[in-house]
Parts: C-alpha cells; structure tokens; sequence
C-alpha cells in the first residue's frame, strides 16, 4: 500500500500467474513464463514463452506440477485396486483409463466379458465422450471470450454426471470397470434417464453451433491458427480429434473395433484444414455420432451378466456368503489377496476423447501389477503445441491449448 | 479377447542395432504410439535389468507390434529414436526421468515429470515407497520424539522413528531434523523450543 514513490512493482509482487523472468533490450526478445497457474492453461501447464513483441518464437511446456507417481501406487495394489488409481489419470475421461486398464488386464487373464458387461462399459464410455467435450466445449469458448459456452457446456454436463452418480454412485473417480466386466448393474429406470439425455443433447449441440460455428469472432479466433500439418501429425505421434482435424482418418472405435464398436455403425468425422476451427468442427461432430451410438446401444443392449462371472476373479454376491462355504472362502481370497494374473505383458489401446489411450500392463505372476504404464494422449499430444504456437500471437496460444484439450492430471499421471 | 486384440507380436532388438533398425522399420511405414521403460530386475527376462518397450502401428492403426529394447551398461544407454519418430521426446524423457534409461543423441535429455534436482529414479523396483522425506519443507512443523522434549516421554529416547529409520540424535538440530520430521504426525510439545520457531 504505502511504496515509496519511483518503486516500480513488478508482476511477481502482485502475486501474478505470469511474470517477467527476463527481458533484454537488446535483443528485444522477452522470456515470459506463462502458468503453472494461469486460467486458460487447463491445468497447472507452464509455458515458458520467448516472445518478440506479441509473437511467440519458441514455446516451451513444463509439466510435471500434478506428478503424484500414480504408476508406482498400482505396483501396491492388487490387480482390482489398481482401477481406483488408473481412473484418477485423465479425469475428465475416467471411463477410458478404467476401459484401457480393465482390458489389457483381461488379455492377460485371458478371459472375455459377457455381451452386457461389454455393452455397458461401451455406452459409458460414449456418455463420458460427450461429457468430456462438454467441458472442452465450454472452457474452450471461455477462453476466447464466449462466456456463455461455459454454462450451456456444464448445464448438459450436469445431466451426464447425474447419470453417472445414478450408475456408479460417483460424479468422476468412478472405479466402476473392472478387470471382466463392470462391478454392478445398471440400475432400474437406466434407459428412461439415458433416453431423456439422448432426445435432449442434439438440440442442444445445435444450440451451440448456433452460437459458434458462425460467429465472425469465433471464426478470426480460430480460423488459420495453429494448423498442423497431417505430417506433423504423424512425426509427433498426435492422435484423437488433434489428428482427425488433420486429416489423419485414425480412429480405434473403428479401426481395433473392441467391446460392443463392432456392432454399431457410425461415422468419423475427419477435417482437412487442420485450425483450431476444425478440430472444433471435429469435437462437434464426434459429440453428435457419440449420441447416436448411445442409442444403438440402449436398444440393443443385451440381457445376461454384466461380468465374468468366474468365482476366482469376482467376489460372490453377499447372499451367497450365508449359505455356501466356498463363497466365503473365494470371499475371504479375493478381498485378503486377490486373484493373481499369468505372467506376461499388454498393451491395449482405446479411443479416449483425446486420442489413443493405452495401458501396458506386466504382469510378473503375482497378485499386483509388476508395471502399469499408461500412455496418455494429453502429454503425447502437448508435444505438438510447441510447433504450433511458434510464429503465432500470444492470444493465438491461448486457443491453441484449448483446441489440444490437454488434461494435466492425465499428462502428469 | 477379441481377434482385433490377438497380442501384438513381440521382438527383441539390441541397443547396438536400434538407431538402424528404427530407422528401416520407419521406412517400412511404421509410427511410434508409446514408449515406454521397464525394470525387469525380478521377471527372469535373461538380458539387461532395464529395457524399453515401443508399441508402433502402421497407417491405418490395424497393424500394431512390440519391440523390447534392453538398455545396456552403467548408466543403462540405448540410442534415442527421436531422430526417427520425433513423437519419442516425451516418452524418452520420461523413462529417463523414472527409471534412469540414458538415450543418445536425444536434444534434451532432463527430467520431465519430477523436479530437476530430484535425486534416483522413482519406478525402478529398488526405489523405496514410503521410506523418502517429502521435499521442499522448509522447516519441521511436527516431530517425533525431538531432543530436549519431555523427559517421562519415553519416544523422545528412540533411536528409530515409526519408519524404522535411524535416528542420529546429533543431526537432531534444525537442518537435520527436516529430514527425519516429514512423515511425523504428532503435535510439539509446548516447551519444545529447538523445534517450534
């Protein structure tokens, strides 16, 4: 409050999330570090920018803030456990680290989910498509100064996070795949909660492009900026709408068609132009064929099981516990030590909302994963916003990282 | 499984033949999806204790193979494969970052996920879980059985810590005591001046 006068205060001092770290006058390049805190880094990303005036010469990302060694915990847990953690990686995407993890661990074991379980984890993975794009869909417009994004992106958002908590009993974290199937039911009343969210979003998408598609603000923003080449692509291992926008026609719903994929049809929407506007045209699309295959899947989901039902991998159901020994014991088995996995190693991708989500698994025979990587396509993908951003504006960048969508709890791991 | 996740096939190649063989199957159409570092100390692998596995897919993404890359030597080194698939930055700075992998010829070879000045590499099997003092505390906050506490306590007597860890009562000062005081639960005591600052 009370600075002597001619004391100049300096970002840092005002507490800022960007601040000076150098500035040369000479060569009047300046070196600017943009995050870890910064609200339209998506996440606790740091750039550390050098910049000639408004142009951005190099970019940088340093990452790592969100590292809490989530691969190191699953060696501690038991083969079902470690879904737990895996589901905290992406977290706006937890369906698809569960998906990936609960997969490669089903190759090792090599046993096969019933057509429900298969069914199920594929329409939840399709309702947490549409949720993840939500939330890009709204940050994105919040960056660039369409605030009204942001409360029509959440509003729907809120409806799948409701069917979630209806399913799973949780809004995000869900642990809700495991290694054969899903580990409950789908409730009563599902499909009328599910329908209701079906007839309701593509009016609602339309809403959305009303508001974009041909705004000329949005269109200056992202028209022509950040255009990444489908060689570009290819060198820096991009994948998901990144790619697709480039016009690498990549998709493993299609192409690797797992769990219920084979038995819906559907679209993949591809761009060539390769702008921030079409991986936006991208997203909007994917959200569309998203509801389309939901539908498929409501009305063809089979009756039966909803997981492999092999007493060595799951628990009993609690009313056998009073009647039959060996459900206790298989009881007290799996929950004192778990099953344990043939030695061996998979790798199993699947299609997240930003790409190839992979999970390699090693198993060294015992009851807990001997490694448990997961290749994330939001630090893969990262790569690419250097190449980017570099001769854009700085007002550039900020739509540039929202059109990769990268999520740092998935980049960090 | 379904037949479209039959296990890739896996390949062994040596970390003298891997700029080369890189190289070939690049030309082949072969990109990079993920790569990725593995302690192999207790899986009887028969070769190097650290090995890299790639995971490539072929234009189309239908084709996918492994390839098993053992590190050799101290520090364990294998050429880097950015030259060829630039996508390999990230993923090579982040098994050199866990697990201590060193690769030629890659630009910029530094940590990535942890902090720059961290010391040992966390995945590697021998990297103890629970048995590191959290960094970056500037000065003890609580601590277990600190010198000159409560004599009837009979904890401020111990030799180890609720870790196990030795303690040395002469590191027991205000540098030394950050180390030992991160995991420590219980409240000073009021009169605990070499503690309380």
């Amino acid at each position: 409050m009370s600075r002597a006068a001619g004391v100049v205060e300096t970002l840092e001092e005002r507490g800022g999330g960007a601040y000076v770290e150098s500035f040369d006058e000479t060569e009047e390049v300046m070196t600017i570090n943009m995050g870890p805190v910064h609200p339209s880094t998506h996440g606790v990303l740091r750039l550390v920018l050098e910049l000639s005036g408004e142009t951005v010469l190099s970019c940088r990302p340093t990452i790592g803030y969100l590292h809490t060694g989530m691969e190191k915990e699953c060696e501690d847990q038991s083969w079902r456990s470690a879904v737990t953690i895996v589901t905290r990686m992406d977290y706006l995407a937890p369906f698809f680290n569960e998906q990936a993890y609960s997969m490669a661990v089903e190759q090792l074991l090599g046993i096969e989910v019933p057509p429900r379980g298969k069914y199920i984890r594929t329409l939840m993975a399709e309702m947490n498509r549409l949720s993840s794009h939500l939330v890009w869909f709204g940050t994105s417009g919040l960056d660039m100064g369409a605030i009204s994004a942001v409360f029509y992106g959440f509003r729907e958002r809120e409806l799948i996070l409701d069917f979630y908590e209806m399913v799973t009993g949780l809004r995000m974290n869900h642990g809700y795949f495991i290694p054969g199937g899903v580990w409950q039911d789908f409730p009563e009343g599902w499909d009328e909660v599910c329908r209701s969210i079906t007839d309701i979003l593509p009016g609602r998408i339309a809403e959305y492009e009303d508001l974009l598609t041909q705004n000329p603000i949005w269109l200056e923003r992202t028209r022509n900026v950040g255009v990444l080449s489908a060689d570009d692509v290819i060198a820096l291992g991009a994948s998901g709408p990144v790619a697709r926008a480039s016009g690498i026609d990549l998709d493993l719903r299609r192409d690797l068609p797992y769990e219920a994929y084979g038995d819906v049809s559907f679209e993949v929407p591809t761009a060539t132009e390769g702008d921030v506007y079409a991986r936006y045209r991208v997203r909007i699309a994917e959200m569309r064929e998203s509801v389309k295959i939901i539908e498929q899947l409501m009305d063809a989901m089979p009756d039966g099981d909803y997981k492999n039902m092999d007493p060595k991998l799951t628990v009993p159901p609690r009313s056998e516990l009073n009647r039959s020994m060996e459900a206790v014991i298989h009881h007290f088995k799996l929950v004192t030590q778990g099953y344990s996995v043939p030695p061996g190693e998979a790798y199993v991708p699947v299609e997240s909302p930003r790409g190839e989500l992979g999970a390699y698994v090693v198993s060294d025979g015992g009851t807990s994963p001997y490694r448990c990587h997961v290749r994330d396509p939001s630090f893969v993908n990262l790569q690419t916003l250097g190449p980017m951003a570099k001769g854009g504006l700085v007002a550039d960048l900020i739509a540039i990282i929202s059109s990769i969508d990268p999520v740092m709890g998935g980049v960090d791991r | 499984m379904s037949e479209s996740f039959a296990r890739a096939p896996v390949a062994y190649v040596a970390a003298g033949d891997w700029a080369a063989r890189a190289r070939s199957l690049k030309d082949e159409g072969w990109a990079l999806s993920d790569l990725a570092g593995l302690d192999t100390i207790s899986l009887d692998s028969g070769s190097e204790r650290f090995e890299v596995v790639v995971q490539l897919f072929q234009a189309g993404g239908r084709q996918r193979r492994t390839i098993h890359v053992p590190a050799e030597g101290e520090p364990p080194s294998l050429p880097s494969a950015v030259p060829v698939w630039p996508a390999a930055d990230f993923l090579e700075r982040e098994a050199f970052d866990m697990f201590g992998i060193h690769f030629e010829g890659h630009p910029n070879l530094t940590r990535i996920l942890m902090p720059e000045e961290w010391v040992g590499h966390p995945l590697r099997k021998d990297y103890g879980v629970g048995k590191v003092p959290v960094e970056f505390i500037a000065q003890p906050l609580i601590q277990i059985g600190a010198p000159g506490g409560d004599p009837s306590g009979g904890s401020s007597q111990s030799e180890v810590d609720w870790l196990g860890q030795a303690v040395n009562s002469k590191d027991d000062d205000e540098n030394g005591a950050a180390e030992h005081a991160s995991f420590a639960r219980a409240v000073p005591e009021s009169g605990d001046k070499g503690v309380n600052q």
